[in-house]
């Protein structure tokens, strides 16, 4: 008569076993958090790049361009009729009766015809652009947003060389 | 007798080094971002040119006056390095003006022909971060 045979399983835990466990997590905790991180700065970099090209293709209407209708400042300043703001003569060349009207315009109205949205602006003419600047024209105010982002632009104004300066003021998400 | 081990095989090895290859590969470029800068240099380098063509600085500087040329080119960003070269029809370089930076590594060129009375020029701006 055989004997009974009685089976026994054991689950072993070496040594070997239990680092590898903890070096896989690490790298796969590591590499979830990297994503993550990645994932962030891509996005941050691209609402960043989006608004400086924003900026960017505002100062050149700006500076470039008499804007849509060229004569725009002979009337209210009103995001029906003016289509885009242009503060030029001719390109690089800016009209000081289009600044002035510029001074004097409702904020919310650039706002909306400039394509800022909800986000704050400035913008500023001065002149000395090597020295301390003088500034001649500005609209807009700072506030207190924790980000800025600038551009700046060099254009003539009654034959003196100028510097148009466009600021944006936004929060991050 | 008590005898333990820790075996580093071959393929744990491999793995090894290219996980970490991968990690530190990901933590640099998730480091360094940068934001594209060659949009704004060259919108910068086309005002001073076109500045500099209409109030005469260029035609200024070729005889012999390079003030006004000299504040345009200084109206840059204290990162911003600039050079100027001039050159007359024949291809033959005229006039050339630096911000005073070493050489880059990767820079933006604007163009702009400087039209005189009796001549013509090829105003070439190299912008670069410093």
């Amino acid at each position: 008569m055989k004997p009974k045979r009685t089976i026994r399983r054991g689950l072993v835990f070496t040594m070997d076993f239990i680092a590898s466990l903890f070096f896989f997590l690490v790298i796969i905790l590591t590499l979830l958090w990297v994503w993550g991180e990645t994932h962030r700065r891509i996005s941050e970099y691209q609402e960043v790049s989006a608004r400086h090209r924003r900026l960017l293709d505002v100062s050149t209407i700006l500076v470039k361009t008499p804007g849509n209708p060229p004569d725009w400042h002979m009337h209210a300043v009103d995001p029906e009729t003016v289509k885009a703001l242009g503060l030029a003569r001719e390109g690089n060349v800016l009209d000081d009766e289009k600044l002035e009207t510029l001074e004097g315009a409702d904020y919310m109205s650039l706002q909306e015809i400039l394509g800022f949205g909800n986000e704050n602006f400035t913008i500023t003419v001065s002149d000395n652009i090597t020295g301390s600047p003088s500034v001649l024209y500005s609209k807009g105010t700072g506030n207190t947003a924790k980000e800025r982002l600038v551009v700046r632009r060099l254009a003539l104004l009654n034959g003196t060389p100028v510097e148009l300066k466009v600021e944006a003021y936004y929060n991050k998400k | 007798m008590k005898g333990r081990g820790f075996v580093l095989t071959m393929d744990s090895m491999v793995a090894l080094v290219m996980a970490t290859v991968f990690i530190v590969a990901i933590l640099h470029f998730a480091s360094t971002p940068t934001i594209q800068a060659d949009d704004y240099m060259f919108s910068f380098a086309g005002d001073v040119l076109a500045v500099a063509d209409k109030d005469g600085s260029i035609l200024h500087a070729l005889s012999g006056d390079s003030t006004s040329i000299g504040e345009l080119m200084d109206s840059a960003s204290e990162n911003m390095c600039l050079n100027l070269t001039v050159t007359d029809s024949l291809d033959k370089r005229v006039y050339t003006r630096s911000t005073g930076c070493g050489e880059p590594a990767r820079y933006v060129t604007a163009k702009r022909t400087i039209v005189n009375n009796t001549s013509d020029y090829t105003a070439e701006l190299r912008v670069w971060l410093r």
